[in-house]
Order: structure tokens, then C-alpha cells, then sequence
């Protein structure tokens, strides 16, 4: 063989291999073109064999010609392989007319998340304002005595309003389920006494409470209160007034007008009922507040004398605050819940809308 | 309590006050006031008219056809249906072109061919009220041609008080301290109440009256009136009584309610000659003893209750109800009239006892001003004088005053440092105040000592009005509350709270594990909810409940709230039925409490009784699934129970441990653990942990089958289970935070057993037979099949597990493999189980 013959054998196989990767239109053509010609077996690379059948002299040329090929041949591999990248790619973001509006779903073995109850978000929601303003959470027995009911908080054997509270009495005397949360704070202040924590005592109790009475959307024998109290030294209807405008402004995420008024509850002196100018209407009236402008929001007053006594502080000394919020009315308004038996009706039905 | 605002009016000047106004100035400084209602109102067309004649219609039996002056110079001819009709009365005429408040338009038509020219009115029609079986009839001394509007009390404004917000103020009972508290509110005068004098009474002998039981009655009067004519109330006053929500009856009770409804204070009647023995005493009642009262009913009386006695026996219940024996009737020509002071605990559970309370009896048990009897008595002796109980009716003797006790003023000392404090003022800024404030107090009729108060520093006396010394203010914070409420609360500047930055004292333990089980819970796929603490008879019945104690409630309005759950399972299981059909796939828990009453508490603070009954927190949760489904293998249900329980403890950093029932028998053969009834007896078990020592967290297991057949979920998988919070508080605060496993140096070999062993052998017992083949190289032992087949042969299973074997030296080889392949196989023997797919090589 000479040269000549070569030289023309290896321009045909490069013309080939240009030829081939032309037409390659993806990853594993191309892949197969460079393992033809240019692979260790390829043919390009074998016409290095054929160095040996040359004159000496000739074998330099020879070996120059055949790089040069061959790095002709890789560049045009290079560049074809860039080619089929961005075809791809350009493919890849072609509109083949994909849905996006078919639902979402998770992959086999995924469990159904479940679901917190409303209370539970809120109450936990109002458990986390308090405690960083720092009160402590405190828990009391449902099945409470009379003598936290009533005797303790400044409501003795034959006052009215122990009438005006339907209890539900057990078969054990002096045994009933409690009326409200308010018996935490007597049970309350003993605890902080006894621990020996500084003042003043701040601390809530969240808890269900019952009413003997009928049932309607409005009205549940069983409900959720949060009680709080706070005891400590020259404790004042200002100090009641600022500590209620800031919880109402965690709850409800802004500054509500309130106003107090006179309320009448035993265990307090004086007491307030503190009301919001309606949520609804801003104050101008409507349905949700009677036509009024104003919403009871928060019963409260300074803690009676005797209820301070009671504790185990010293009413001489000692004063402070406390209030009552209507947990269960406070998740129905927040979600809009219209009757307030859906709360503890255990229906999957109302728990599927908290997910 | 429905207080008219015209009654007001009479003894404070409203002419500035508009009713909506009165009503917003209570409630910012007094009470809750529920709604105003406007009465009477609209009715400018309607005039007062005077019916000259009344005849029959000529076409209608039922109908009359009238001449009414209404004070035009001609009669109208006006159609009536009503059968009360009649020549000479006042009647309300809407007149040809008015509008009533219900919208009719009043024309001229015919009515069975007579012309109707207006139409007179029933009290329906006027917006008064119900009454629409005749005409109203108005006084004979109406002025014809005036709006009825004109008329005293016709038109008026209700404003309806909340009772609950005014217990606490016995002065509050009545118009008149409605007005007192108005007066100090607007900074007007209070009229004097009208009232005769009662020791201008004639000479004679006083009607004799004992007290008996002078604890219980503090003061009693009498008088006597005789020439009593038994009649209507004037129309005004009936129309008062109306708007007050009561019914006119006769004179003498229409004006009894009235001076109730206007002072606060109840009297009674009595018919002079129906008094055995011409005497009255207030005594104690007999154990046994009965009376008839005015509503017709035999009442049995009680030691604790307290009557009016005449000669012979009980004829009155004392602040409650008179006897029908003594009752005033139309022949009644003298009365002995009652006004007095009874203990309000007493009338309050008299009146409860017999299920008789009355307007007489809620207002004695706010604690009366003895006072009040005075002042009500007088007021009714003025009405006699103004001829209501007939032309001749007099106070015929001196008024008998009985009992020892007066009105007292009570004396309550404080300082105005104090005032400040709780109002949250500096002792500056109260100075400058206090003059204002003394002025409150006098204006409430509490007279300071000393005289300049205002400039004191130290104690100050406030000595208390009789009509609010019953129980009313008797602290020095009741003076604050006095003084804070008529400054207005409008003008308490709010004060932030000071207190040193410290963390709120721990107790937050159990809410954090709390919040860990439902976050869990959650995150497995249950739904958390809240369930009532009640437990329905019906369910307790089907759980199979019936014979446990529960907490009872006496007094439910409701049989299915009387028993208090002792666990929260039973609520959950309740709820299985009607949610299963609306969510197939059903995965519930609740966080709740239960009661134990057999186990009460002991209070330390409460002596001498036990305190309530030990309370079970605990979180429960149920699954149930209906319907065929894949895995839906019968026990499926237990082992996802099963799992989901390892799962959630396994999330609060516990190992659980699951001991199945018989495994808890003592040696005297009593089980040291139970499940509840309504759980399969074998298909249940005990969950514990032991961290630092065994404990019983709680159990789980698939639904009992008769219980499920009477839940009616016979054939569906229900499976509960219910852990004690205490008990996983514990167990939490023993386990520690979580240790570190250190990255093994050496990789572990994972080696594929199968143990072929009778059904009766437990997985758990050749798992323990694994471990204990090697327990230090055994890393994790995980069961991953169960197969049973011909070739094994009847009674026998085969369990396989993945082991992993690992050292801390060294790299595990083929020979640690067949090693411990061979001892597994020899221990597999002795025990008489097989090891299989393994030959001795
Ligand atoms: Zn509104």
C-alpha cells in the first residue's frame, strides 16, 4: 500500500464519520458514530496499524495526517453532540399540550394526613400569646367541689347566683361539674403560694365547663372557657384595662375599640363585661351585634377581697385581676362556625374542615 | 325587669333624656340593659272617642253599628264586631285617613251595607299588646278628640333590664331605685316618693300581730282598711302593670304590683274576716303542716319554711305566696294589709323547694331594705286616700309595727390612697379628683366623716343608705366600684402591667407531651376531636359499662347527660357508627378526661368531706374500616392499631412494649393488667415501657364482637386504644432525651432466617430464641414473613426474620455467618422447632 491509497482510505472513512454524526439525532447515535470511527477498536483510530506497512520516512506524515483526522472527527463530534443537547433540551420545553390542571395526589403509601381540632389550634394559639407575655398555664379537675365552684369564689350557700348558674349536680354531695374555669383561681393562687413563685402571679386555664340548660345553636351544656388571673401588689383597673387591649390585639391580630362596663359577678369587685365595637360592622350595627355596635367579648374585674383571702394571699395587701374568654365562641368566630354543637359533635364532617 | 320610661320620668326629669339615652347610660354605668321596646307609638290617627249610641247592625247578629264622637262637631257612624262594645264609653278611634302601626289604612266602606266610617280598636290593633277579643276600653274621664298618645302612660318606651346584672343590688328592684340611680347619674334631683302619713292613722285598736320567729321576719306591719269596695285599677295603672309584663286582676292586687313594681317591695292582702281568730303571727312552719295556696295547690310544709298563722293555721307563705283561705274576693269589704321584712335565704329555698317563685319572692331574696316596708305601705295608704280601693275605703286603726328590726346604715371605712391604687391613679392625680369623688358618694347618699373628707389623708367613715346596707356595699372595694363606675370607665387610662422579666414557672410538661401526641396523632392520619364527657345510658349499655360506677348527675335536664365518662375509648367507640359511612377509612383521637368516683380525692384545704373523684387524662383513639379491601385480612386491624401505637410512642421518644393479657396472670391467678370489657379478650394487649422501671401505659385491641354487634359494626375492624398521660409523663421524664447511635466502624452482614415452629409458639418467643443466639452481634431482629403450606405440615408456621449481625471489632465474614447459622440451628432444635433452608455443612 502507499500513502496515496491511505491517505484516500482514511479521507473516506473521515468523510463518513462526518457524515454519520450529521445525522445523528440523539445521545446513543452519536455514542455509536464515535465508537465506529473513533473509539480504541474505531476505524480511524485502526488505520494507526496500518503506520506499519509504510517506509519509514513516510510514517511521520502518515501519523500527522491521521491526527489531524481524527481531531477533525472529535470536533465534529463535539459539536454534534452540543447540537443533539440543545435539540433535546428544546424538545424537552416543547408544548405537547401537558395538563397541568389534572389533580395532585400523593404516591401509594402516602397516609391521609389527619387533622387538629379547631379548639386545640386555638387554644394552643392562645396558650403560646400567654405564656410569652409570661403567665403560666395551669389545668383544673372538671369534676370540681362546690367549695371551688362557689363557697371560694365569694359565692356563698343562698346566693343568687348560684341559681343564675344551671349546675349540674352529682349524687355526691358537694360534688359538682364545674360552671366555669374561675375555681383555677383559687386552686391557682394556692399552687403559686406553695412553690413560692414571685409576684405578681399571672396564669390562664384553659378547660371545658357545663351548663344545665337547653341546647341551640348559640347555647352547649359543655363549652371551652380560658381563665385568667393575675395577683401581685397594687394590681388596678388600669393595669385589667391595658393587659385586656393587649390579649384582644394577639387574638384578633389588631386593635380592637373596646369599652367597660359594668358586669356583676361575684368573685370580682368591681366587675366588667368588656365590649368590642362589632367586628361586622366596625360600630355602625348589624345582626351579628344586635344593632348595638358593641360585642361582649370578655367578662372580667379585679379579684373580690375574699377570693384574694381564699388563695392564701393577704387581701390587705394583695389585689389583682382576672377574666374570662369564651374559647368555644372565640373558634366558632374565627372560622365561622354557625353552630356551636358542630364543636363537640365528634361529626368527621366539621374535623375534615380543619385539616 | 321591665322598667316604662314615663315611671322614670315621674321622679327624675327625663325631658333631656330620650329613652335610647336612659337605656345607654344604664348600661355604661349601672347594668345591662337587654332592649328598649316603644310602645303605644304611630298612633296619631287615633283619637279618643266617645260612643254616643250603639245599635244593632240590620244585617249582622254579630256586628253594632255606632255614633262616635271623636270631637269633629259630627259623630262618625263606625261598624263593630267586638261584643264588648257599648253607649257611654271612652274608646280608641282610628278616624277615616290614619294608618295604624300595622300598616291597615282606615277608610270609609260599607260593611254589609252600612257605612263604617273609621274603626275602633281592640289593643291588638294598636300595637299595645295581645288582647284582641274586644275593644279597649278607656277612662270614662278621657278627653274626646285627643290622641289616645295624650293619655297618661299610653305611649311609653320599655326598657327591659337584664335581672342576672342587678342580683347583686336589692335596690334595684323597682322603678324607683332605677330613678335614684338615674338621678346620681345625670347629676339631677329625685322626686320624694308619695306616700300618706302613716301615724295620721285614726285611733282604735291596731290589728294584732306576733312575731315569732323575729330571726327570720325582722319587721312586719299591718293595716287595716276598712270600707274596701273590690273594683278595677284606674286604666292608667293597668296599662303600667301591662308594660311590666304583669295582668290587671282588681284594685287591691293592681295596686299591690304597682307599688311592687315601683318600690321594690312585695305586700299582700289579706281578707280581714278570713283571719281565724283576728290575728295573724309569723312563726315558724310545723313539720308537716299544710297549706292551700292562691294557685289552688295542697303545699306541705317544712320547719325551715316560714308562714303567716292566724288563730287556728298557716294562711300565708311569708314572702312567697298568700293561702287561698285568706284570699281577697269581690265580697271582701276590709283588708289587712301586709308590708314586712323576711329573710331572703328562707323565702329563696321555700320558693325553690316548692317550685313556686313568684315576683314577690325574687325580689325578697335580694336581701330587702327593712325600710321598704314603711315606704310601701305609705304609698299604698295614698292610693286609699286617692279613692282606688272605692270612695270609702280608709286605714281604719293604727298601723301595727312588729318585729325588731329596722333598716340598718351600715358603716364601711376606707381611704382615698386606696381608691387610687385600684384605680390606678398617682396619689397626684387622685388629689385633684377626690372633691368630684365625695360628691358620688353623697350623691348615692353615703354621708363621709370626716365632714371635709375630701381633704383627709387617713380613714374615712362612709356611712351607707339603708337600701343599699343589706348586702350591698360593705368593703371599701365596693366604694371604689362606686365611685370608679359613676367617674366612668370611659376614663380609665390603660396602665401596662409591670413585672420582672422572668419565664412563666414550669408546668408545661403535660402540655408539651400533650402537643407531641396530637402532632403525632396528627401525622398518622387521626382526626382530633373533642367529645362529651357524658356518656349516653344506650351506650354504657352496649359497651357493656352497666355494672361500672360513674360520676352521676342528679339534676341533668337531659337522661343522656347523667353519667360522666371514666375513660375517653367509650366516647370514640360511640362515634364509630354514623362517621364510618361518611369516612370509610375512619382514624379518630381525643385527649380527654375520665372520673373515677370510687377513688375520690383528698383535699387538703376542704376538710371533712372527700374532694372530687381521681382524674384520668388520657389520650384514645380508634380506627375502623369498612368495606373489603386488599389487606383487609381478618386481625388486620389489630396489627395496624398495633403499629400506630409503637408508632406514636416511638414519636415521643418511648420503646414500647406490647405484653399480650395472659402474660400479666399472677401466681394466685388474678391478672396483674386488664383490658376493658368492650376490647376482644384475645385480641388485646397491655402497652408498657421500662425506661427506668416496668410501667402500664395503657392498652389497645380490636372492638369486643358482642359489642360490635350491638354498635351495630358486626363484620367492620374497629380496634381503640387509650394511654394515661400520667403515666406517658413519667415515662417521658425516665426515657430521657433520645441517646445518639454512633456510625458503626465496621459494616454489618444481614442474615435471612426461617423458623419452622407449632402455631401455639409466638413470634415474640422465636425472636427472643434468635437474639439469645448471639445478643452481641444480633443488632435488629425484624419478622418480614409468616408461611404456612402442606410441606410444612399441619399445625406448624414458619417465621422468617431479617438479622443483622454486626461487631464493634471487626468486619464480619462467610465463617461468623455459618457459625451463627449452626448455633441458631442447634438452639431451633433443642427447643424442638426447625431451622430451615439450612444443612450442617
Ligand atoms: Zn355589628
Amino acid at each position: 500500500m502507499d500513502i496515496v491509497a491511505i491517505q484516500a482510505e482514511l479521507n473516506a472513512l473521515e468523510a463518513d464519520c462526518l457524515r454519520e454524526l450529521e445525522a445523528a439525532t440523539d445521545a446513543a447515535q452519536l455514542d455509536a458514530v464515535e465508537r465506529k470511527y473513533l473509539g480504541k477498536q474505531g476505524s480511524i483510530k485502526a488505520m494507526l496499524s496500518r503506520l506499519g506497512q509504510l517506509p519509514k520516512e513516510q510514517r511521520a506524515e502518515l501519523g500527522k495526517l491521521l491526527n489531524q483526522s481524527s481531531a477533525r472527527a472529535e470536533a465534529a463530534a463535539a459539536a454534534a453532540r452540543d447540537r443533539v443537547k440543545k435539540g433535546a433540551l428544546a424538545a424537552a420545553l416543547e408544548d405537547k399540550g401537558f395538563d397541568v390542571t389534572l389533580p395532585g395526589r400523593l404516591p401509594a403509601g402516602v397516609l391521609r394526613p389527619g387533622s387538629l381540632h379547631p379548639l386545640t389550634r386555638v387554644r394552643r394559639e392562645l396558650e403560646d400569646l400567654f405564656t410569652s407575655m409570661g403567665y403560666a398555664v395551669l389545668d383544673g379537675p372538671e369534676v370540681e367541689l362546690e367549695h371551688y365552684n362557689f363557697d371560694d369564689l365569694n359565692t356563698p350557700p343562698d346566693h343568687p347566683a348560684r341559681e343564675s348558674q344551671d349546675t349540674f349536680w352529682t349524687t355526691t354531695p358537694g360534688i359538682c361539674l364545674r360552671s366555669h374555669t374561675s375555681p383555677v383561681q383559687v386552686r391557682g393562687m394556692r399552687w403559686w403560694r406553695k412553690q413560692g413563685f414571685e409576684l405578681p402571679m399571672r396564669a390562664i386555664a384553659p378547660g371545658r365547663v357545663f351548663r344545665n340548660e337547653t341546647v341551640d345553636a348559640s347555647h352547649e351544656h359543655t363549652f371551652h372557657q380560658l381563665e385568667g388571673i393575675v395577683v401581685g401588689e397594687g394590681i388596678s383597673i388600669a393595669h385589667l384595662l391595658h393587659s385586656m387591649k393587649t390579649l384582644l390585639r394577639g387574638v384578633f391580630g389588631r386593635e380592637l375599640t373596646v369599652r367597660l362596663r359594668p358586669g356583676f359577678f361575684p368573685f370580682v369587685e368591681p366587675g366588667f363585661e368588656l365590649d368590642a365595637q362589632c367586628l361586622h360592622c366596625g360600630g355602625k350595627g348589624c345582626a351579628f351585634c344586635k344593632h348595638s355596635g358593641w360585642v361582649e367579648l370578655l367578662p372580667c374585674g379585679l379579684v373580690h377581697p375574699h377570693v384574694i383571702a381564699a388563695g392564701g394571699f393577704d387581701p390587705g395587701k394583695h389585689t389583682g385581676f382576672a377574666f374570662g374568654l369564651g374559647l368555644s365562641r372565640l373558634v366558632c368566630l374565627r372560622h365561622g362556625i354557625d353552630d356551636v354543637r358542630h364543636l363537640l359533635s365528634g361529626d368527621v364532617r366539621v374535623l375534615g374542615s380543619f385539616v | 325587669m321591665k322598667i316604662p320610661y314615663s315611671w322614670l320620668g315621674e321622679y327624675v326629669d327625663l325631658r333631656e333624656t330620650a329613652p335610647q339615652r336612659v337605656a345607654e347610660l344604664l348600661t355604661l354605668r349601672t347594668c345591662e340593659v337587654d332592649a328598649v321596646h316603644h310602645v303605644g307609638g304611630g298612633l296619631e290617627g287615633v283619637k279618643i272617642g266617645h260612643v254616643v249610641e250603639c245599635g244593632k247592625h240590620p244585617n249582622a247578629d254579630k256586628l253594632s253599628v255606632t255614633k262616635v264622637d271623636v270631637g269633629i262637631g259630627e259623630t262618625l257612624q263606625i261598624v263593630c264586631g267586638a261584643p264588648n262594645v257599648a253607649a257611654g264609653q271612652r274608646v280608641a278611634v282610628a278616624v277615616p285617613g290614619s294608618k295604624l302601626p300595622n300598616g291597615m289604612e282606615i277608610g270609609e266602606r260599607a260593611m254589609r251595607g252600612v257605612t263604617s266610617r273609621g274603626m275602633i280598636c281592640s289593643e291588638r290593633e294598636l300595637g299595645l299588646g295581645d288582647e284582641h277579643d274586644g275593644i279597649l276600653v278607656l277612662e270614662s274621664e278621657a278627653e274626646v278628640g285627643k290622641p289616645v298618645a295624650s293619655l297618661r302612660s299610653f305611649e311609653d318606651w320599655v326598657i327591659e333590664i337584664d335581672n342576672k346584672s342587678v342580683n347583686h343590688r336589692p335596690d334595684l328592684w323597682g322603678v324607683y331605685g332605677f330613678a335614684r340611680e338615674l338621678a346620681c347619674v345625670l347629676g339631677r334631683e329625685l322626686c320624694t316618693l308619695p306616700g300618706a302619713d302613716l301615724s295620721k292613722a285614726p285611733a282604735g285598736e291596731s290589728f294584732p300581730v306576733v312575731v315569732s320567729d323575729d330571726g327570720r321576719c325582722r319587721r312586719y306591719l299591718a293595716g287595716v282598711l276598712a270600707g274596701v269596695q273590690v273594683g278595677a285599677a284606674p286604666a292608667w295603672m293597668r296599662r303600667r302593670l301591662r308594660l311590666c309584663g304583669a295582668r290587671a286582676i282588681s284594685n287591691i292586687v293592681d295596686v299591690t304590683n304597682y307599688v311592687m313594681f315601683e318600690i321594690g317591695q312585695p305586700t299582700h292582702a289579706f281578707d280581714r274576716a278570713k283571719l281565724r281568730g283576728g290575728r295573724i303571727d309569723v312563726r315558724t312552719a310545723r313539720d308537716g303542716e299544710t297549706l292551700v295556696t292562691l294557685d289552688g295547690q295542697t303545699r306541705k310544709l317544712l320547719s325551715s319554711d316560714l308562714v303567716i298563722a292566724d288563730g287556728e293555721g298557716a294562711t300565708g307563705l311569708a314572702g312567697v305566696m298568700g293561702g287561698a283561705m285568706s284570699e281577697v274576693s269581690e265580697a271582701t269589704s276590709e283588708i289587712v294589709l301586709e308590708s314586712a321584712s323576711f329573710d331572703a335565704a328562707t323565702v329563696r329555698r321555700t320558693a325553690a323547694r316548692l317550685g313556686l317563685r313568684s315576683e314577690a319572692s325574687a325580689r325578697f331574696e335580694k336581701s330587702l331594705d327593712p325600710e321598704g316596708a314603711d315606704a310601701a305601705l305609705s304609698r299604698i295608704v295614698a292610693f286609699v286616700e286617692q279613692g282606688l280601693f272605692g270612695s270609702a275605703a280608709r286605714l281604719a286603726a293604727p298601723v301595727t309595727m312588729a318585729g325588731k328590726g329596722r333598716g340598718i346604715r351600715r358603716k364601711v371605712i376606707f381611704t382615698w390612697r386606696g381608691v387610687e391604687e385600684r384605680l390606678g391613679l398617682t396619689a397626684e392625680e387622685g388629689r385633684s379628683e377626690r372633691a368630684s369623688w365625695a360628691s358620688i358618694l353623697s350623691r348615692l347618699g353615703i354621708v363621709l366623716e370626716p365632714a371635709a373628707a375630701q381633704s383627709a389623708e387617713g380613714e374615712i367613715t362612709a356611712t351607707i343608705p339603708t337600701y343599699r346596707s343589706t348586702k350591698d356595699l360593705t368593703e371599701p372595694i365596693d366604694l371604689v366600684e362606686e365611685i370608679a363606675r359613676l367617674r366612668g370607665y370611659e376614663n380609665v387610662v390603660p396602665r401596662p402591667l409591670a413585672a420582672p422579666v422572668l419565664p412563666p414557672p414550669s408546668q408545661g410538661a403535660r402540655r408539651a407531651l400533650v402537643r407531641r401526641v396530637e402532632d403525632r396523632l396528627a401525622a398518622l392520619g387521626f382526626r382530633g376531636l373533642e367529645s362529651y364527657s357524658f356518656l349516653p345510658d344506650a351506650l354504657i349499655e352496649k359497651l357493656g359499662l352497666s355494672s361500672r360506677s360513674f360520676v352521676t348527675v342528679k339534676n341533668s335536664i337531659v337522661v343522656d347527660q347523667s353519667r360522666v365518662r371514666r375513660a375517653v375509648l367509650p366516647s370514640l367507640l360511640g362515634l364509630v357508627e354514623r362517621n364510618l359511612a361518611l369516612e370509610p377509612d375512619l382514624r379518630l383521637f381525643e385527649v380527654g378526661k375520665g372520673y373515677l368516683p370510687e377513688r375520690p380525692r383528698q383535699d387538703p384545704w376542704v376538710g371533712g368531706q372527700p374532694g372530687e373523684p381521681l382524674e384520668v387524662h388520657s389520650v384514645a383513639g380508634v380506627l375502623a374500616r369498612s368495606g373489603p379491601q386488599s389487606d383487609h385480612f381478618d386481625g388486620a386491624i389489630f396489627y395496624e392499631a398495633k403499629g400506630f401505637v409503637g408508632s406514636l410512642l416511638d414519636g415521643l421518644d418511648l420503646r414500647a412494649e406490647f405484653v399480650p393479657l395472659d402474660r400479666l396472670v399472677r401466681p394466685d391467678g388474678t391478672f396483674a393488667a386488664k383490658v376493658p370489657a368492650y376490647l376482644h379478650p384475645k385480641r388485646s394487649m397491655i402497652v408498657g415501657v421500662s425506661h427506668k422501671a416496668p410501667r402500664i401505659l395503657g392498652y389497645f385491641g380490636e372492638l369486643h364482637p358482642e359489642v360490635a354487634e350491638r354498635l351495630g359494626l358486626l363484620g367492620i375492624s374497629v380496634a381503640g386504644f387509650e394511654l394515661d398521660l400520667d403515666a406517658m409523663e413519667v415515662a417521658c421524664g425516665e426515657a430521657g432525651a433520645r441517646r445518639f447511635t454512633p456510625i458503626p466502624k465496621f459494616p454489618g452482614i444481614t442474615v435471612d432466617v426461617a423458623l419452622a415452629a407449632p402455631e401455639s409458639v409466638r413470634a415474640d418467643e422465636l425472636e427472643a430464641l434468635v437474639r439469645a443466639t448471639d445478643a452481641k452481634l444480633c443488632r435488629s431482629i425484624a419478622l418480614f414473613d409468616v408461611y404456612r403450606s402442606a410441606e410444612l405440615g399441619a399445625g406448624l408456621r414458619s417465621v422468617a426474620f431479617h438479622v443483622e449481625l454486626r461487631s464493634d471489632e471487626r468486619t464480619l465474614g462467610d465463617a461468623d455467618e455459618s457459625s451463627f447459622l449452626k448455633a441458631l440451628a442447634g438452639r431451633a432444635e433443642q427447643a424442638g422447632f426447625t431451622l430451615r433452608g439450612w444443612s450442617a455443612k
